[in-house]
């Protein structure tokens, strides 16, 4: 008797291809927001013509011939570059969308689905955390349920598909996250890998665009106009693990006027002399002046100077280097002004405090505040700022006020945006009205604030993190990492970075204990990430923000969503910002002495391996106990099997017997009863009742017979 | 047919749309390492993951199966014929088994013995040798194709197309006479060649030269059989001949009647019995020829 019979990848259904439809919208819905409107409007004419147009050739190739000169036409009218990763992500979605439109056999539909698992990827980009996290679940899901129907010829929908997704997604998790933990983790982009290999930088570098980068004054919008290029600065080849990126600060110029409008280096910034008299000599003085150090990294690395004496090492610079020196304000310099390629070797304390006493004449330089502004020549430019520092002043001492101007930073609405370039530093319209600001306002911004409230403060420009390369210690910096922040002079620590960025972006906050309240979150992210979010709650209720009715509002909102919040912090914490550091810091948790790459592999590898034996067993263990009577079956033919009166495979029970009936007569009515006690249970249908209870009567007999043979 | 244990062997391979897969979830995986990007990292090992869970369960679905061919017909050219499998899950019912070239999957219980038809298109006289019969399932995404030895197809052989392209011979001539049963008129006596019958061998003349020889009788009483020889079918060429001779067989077996056959190096008495007639078949579809014997699926 046929069971069941289906043809077999014949041709598809109605279902099917709605189904596929469904999930080539499902994958490129977050893509189609971001990408130019043209591209929706090709893709509905594509996805419409499978309901208008006759599937012959002709009318296809008119088709495609019609949507690539609209998109070719489309591309060539806007802005958008050829080679972008929008224009390609376009025509791959084009391309599915004609080759849905003409498919008609299950294979082309299979194709489709996988494509589709690509193209939810690629999507998913345009969406971040939890969004993210959800989009992928659920695109990976639809493309399994979709292989299903397309494979096995099933309608739409069906409970038995969605069950068997669902049973595959659950078996696949314990492998996925076996995976996630230990799978070393690759990073960086892979078209670095010819910097790596030697190629000269200077052959990646737009030069006219860097030589316009060295800058006396750091004007509003100079960080974001830097950041469109992505020509390659420096590369850095780090001795063991890369540390965390965040905490990779590449020191260069460092402003310290500020007239209203811009912020200057200082006059003495190109005296060699002046330069080299105030540097840092020996280690020793270095010791000195660093009076907090930790995290020390050594590193090579290779920079194309471009007429500049900074050589942008990474802050703050520990050690000594040919033809170079670590000026007094920690920067490392060239003693001639740089043209070509130079290498240096270094090694820093990513976390430190630190500087040479101030003088007088120091502290007025960094406590120098405009007395007019172009934009409010009434008076004192942003008033409303230099009251708030003053009464915080009036109230804190220095450490609480850098906390407490972090803390009013972290509960404010004001976003990072580089688009947005005013010529004046009104810091008063920015941080109470306009909110929203580029990153060299915000940091201005903070140390005009600091240094209102009577704390010595500088700008430091230059770069912050890099781009790790794929299975190595590399790091290379481009022009789009470049970055402003600020320093302050804190008490009896010295000069200490505060990270305004960090702040605002919710990835950190300071610290409130007296001994460490002004570490930057950026310095100590471990301590900090839990604690942003319990500053950023209480921040909100608080002068800056805050009424009753609106807090009142806000702790309904967190009753009501705070396991999304949650979850959503989870996810950050533990998937989406899980990096080689973390990897590193589970295996010595786990009491590996050596924790590096090769580790990772070999765990990983072992993982694996384990998970696939676990598989195979619980694969096993599941069949076997499935059916109890063919397992019972299984011992009285292996009972027998002793003296070869075992039945033979495709041997009907029936003709079994028969033959027991001449090759043991003896014991053949014991036999008899047992095979025909058996019959009756596998080919009867007995209620379950019945089946149960005789199953369990032919268990017994088989255990008698055990006992007898 | 008992398939033995060591012969019962699973696989599993990748498929067109299994590579395909695997190149997606490498290509999301360099995704993520671009853009050092966790959640793509985790997207990419979940499409492993599923493709790893695709295996086992396509391994697991497939174990259990057995199967062993109950019957095979012979076939003419031309004709469908298809082998019987009994086909039997173990402790689960397998599910979207089929066989190479064959167009339906089935789903196999584990209740009873599910009767499979394994068809073919005979396309070409000759012997099909016997081959392994090796079930194979796409089950659950397509992926991956898990095959499983099964058992052993017995040979089969395709006779050359029965064509009716001449004249069945009705009568018969002197030297026929030979093949008839009652006949008595002894005619000559001649050299004994394979498959002559027993009771015609001239014992005397055995007793007297130590050669055996058999009788020859001559008239036209008695049931007649039929001599059906090659070389008489000059008209034709060697497989029309062939054909017309598979016709005429068929037709005097219908009919009942004893039949023989001389081919040009090969001569069979005459008899009627299924076997006798497969025989003469199985002879004629054996002849040599130039064409390289094949058969094709049904399409």
């Amino acid at each position: 008797m046929i069971v069941l019979s289906r043809a077999l990848l014949a041709s598809t259904n109605t279902g099917q291809i709605y189904a596929s439809a469904a999930l080539l919208v499902l994958s490129l819905v977050p893509a189609l927001f971001v990408l130019p409107m043209s591209v929706a409007l090709l893709l509905a004419l594509v996805l419409a013509a499978r309901f208008v147009l006759r599937n012959s050739s002709a009318h296809r190739l008119a088709l495609l011939v019609l949507v690539s000169l609209l998109w070719v036409a489309s591309v060539e009218f806007s802005e958008v570059r050829w080679l972008s990763g929008d224009t390609l992500l376009a025509a791959f979605i084009l391309a599915l969308g004609l080759k849905w439109q003409e498919s008609h056999s299950p294979q082309e539909l299979q194709f489709i689905t996988v494509a589709c698992l690509l193209l939810q990827a690629c999507s998913s980009l345009y969406l971040e955390g939890l969004a993210a996290f959800l989009y992928l679940l659920l695109g990976g899901f639809g493309g399994i349920y979709l292989l299903w129907i397309v494979t096995l010829n099933q309608s739409s929908f069906s409970f038995k598909g969605l069950a068997l997704s669902s049973k595959m997604f659950a078996a696949a998790l314990p492998l996925l996250v076996v995976l996630f933990i230990s799978v070393p983790r690759i990073q960086g982009p892979l078209w670095d890998v010819g910097i790596v290999m030697g190629l000269p930088l200077h052959m990646m570098v737009d030069k006219s665009q860097r030589e316009k980068g060295a800058k006396v004054q750091l004007r509003s919008g100079n960080v974001a106009r830097a950041k469109k290029a992505d020509d390659p600065v420096l590369v850095a080849n780090f001795e063991g693990a890369v540390p965390s990126k965040s905490l990779l600060y590449w020191r260069g110029p460092i402003y310290e006027q500020f007239d209203g409008e811009n912020w200057q280096l200082n006059p003495a910034w190109n005296s060699r002399s002046q330069l080299l008299k105030n540097a840092f000599k020996q280690r020793a003085d270095l010791d000195r002046a660093l009076r907090v150090k930790g995290s020390k990294v050594s590193y090579e690395a290779r920079l194309n100077g471009v007429g500049e004496r900074w050589l942008y090492a990474l802050d703050a610079p520990y050690g000594s280097s040919v033809e170079s020196f670590i000026s007094a304000d920690f920067q490392l310099l060239h003693i001639n002004k740089l043209q070509g390629e130079f290498n240096y070797q270094l090694s820093a304390y990513l976390d430190y405090k630190g500087g040479r006493e101030l003088n007088a004449q120091q502290r007025e330089r960094y406590l120098q505040l405009p007395k007019l502004s172009a934009s409010n020549s009434g008076g004192d430019s942003n008033p409303k700022l230099r009251q708030w520092a003053k009464k915080l002043a009036s109230t804190a001492d220095d450490e609480q006020i850098v906390y407490e101007f972090g803390r009013a930073l972290a509960a404010s609405d004001l976003k990072i945006d580089e688009q947005q370039i005013s010529i004046n530093a009104d810091y008063d319209g920015m941080f109470f009205s306009q909110k929203t600001a580029p990153i060299e306002q915000i940091a201005g911004m903070s140390a005009f604030t600091f240094r209102a409230a009577g704390l010595p403060a500088r700008l430091v420009s230059g770069y912050r993190a890099g781009s790790l390369i794929a299975l190595t210690n590399f790091v290379v910096v481009r022009e789009q990492h470049r970055h402003a922040w600020v320093e302050v002079w804190v008490g009896n620590s010295g000069w200490q970075r505060f990270e305004a960025q960090d702040l605002l972006e919710g990835k950190a906050v300071q610290s409130k204990s007296k001994t460490d309240t002004a570490t930057t979150a950026a310095t100590t992210p471990k301590k900090s990430e839990k604690k942003l979010q319990k500053v950023a709650a209480k921040a909100l209720d608080s002068t800056l923000k805050g009424t009753k009715s609106f807090a009142q509002k806000e702790r309904r909102g967190e009753r009501r969503w705070g396991w999304l919040q949650q979850l959503s912090q989870a996810l950050q914490v533990w998937v989406v910002d899980y990096n080689p550091q973390r990897q590193v810091s589970l295996l010595k948790a786990a009491g590996f002495k050596k924790a590096d790459w090769k580790t990772l592999l070999l765990l990983a590898v072992a993982s694996i391996a384990a998970m696939l034996i676990i598989y195979t067993l619980v694969m096993n263990r599941r069949t076997q106990s499935r059916d109890l009577l063919s397992l019972q079956f299984y011992r009285l033919n292996k009972l027998l099997s002793k003296q070869n009166l075992d039945c033979a495979e495709n041997e009907c029970p029936s003709q079994w017997l028969k033959r027991l009936s001449v090759q043991q007569p003896d014991s053949f009515v014991l036999l008899e009863k047992m095979i025909k006690q058996y019959i009756t249970l596998r080919y009867q249908g007995l209620e379950p009742v019945q089946q149960h209870a005789g199953v369990l009567e032919f268990k017994r007999d088989i255990s008698r017979l055990k006992g007898m043979m | 047919m008992k398939a033995t244990a060591s012969k019962i062997k699973s696989r599993s391979t990748l498929t067109g749309l299994g590579y395909c897969f695997c190149a997606v979830a490498f290509a999301v995986f360099l995704l993520a390492v671009n853009h050092s990007n966790n959640l793509l990292f985790s997207y990419s090992f979940l499409l492993f993951s599923i493709l790893l869970v695709n295996l086992y369960f396509s391994r697991a679905n497939m174990r259990g199966l057995t199967g062993r061919c109950v019957s095979v017909k012979h076939a003419f050219v031309g004709d469908q014929y298809s082998y019987l499998l009994a086909l039997k899950a173990q402790q689960k019912p397998v599910l979207q088994v089929s066989f190479e070239s064959a167009k339906h999957a089935i789903d196999v219980g584990c209740e009873d013995s599910s009767v499979y038809h394994y068809p073919f298109t005979a396309t070409t006289r000759g012997k099909i040798t016997a081959k392994t019969l090796i079930a194979q399932s796409y089950w659950p995404l397509g992926l991956f194709k898990a095959t499983r030895y099964l058992a052993e197809l017995p040979e089969v052989v395709i006779y050359p197309k029965a064509e009716n392209l001449a004249p069945v011979p009705l009568k018969i001539k002197a030297t026929d006479a030979q093949s008839l049963q009652q006949s008595t008129d002894l005619d000559t006596l001649r050299k004994y060649n394979q498959g002559d019958s027993l009771k015609r061998i001239h014992w005397p003349s055995f007793a007297k030269n130590e050669q055996l020889q058999v009788k020859e009788f001559g008239g036209d009483h008695g049931t007649p059989s039929n001599v059906l020889d090659y070389s008489r079918l000059t008209l034709l060429d060697e497989e029309q001949r062939l054909n017309c001779l598979s016709y005429w067989l068929v037709d005097k077996h219908r009919a009942g009647e004893l039949i023989g056959l001389n081919l040009p190096h090969q001569s069979i008495a005459a008899s009627h019995s299924e076997q006798h007639l497969h025989l003469c078949l199985e002879s004629l579809s054996c002849m040599p020829k130039s064409a390289v014997v094949t058969t094709g699926a049904v399409s």
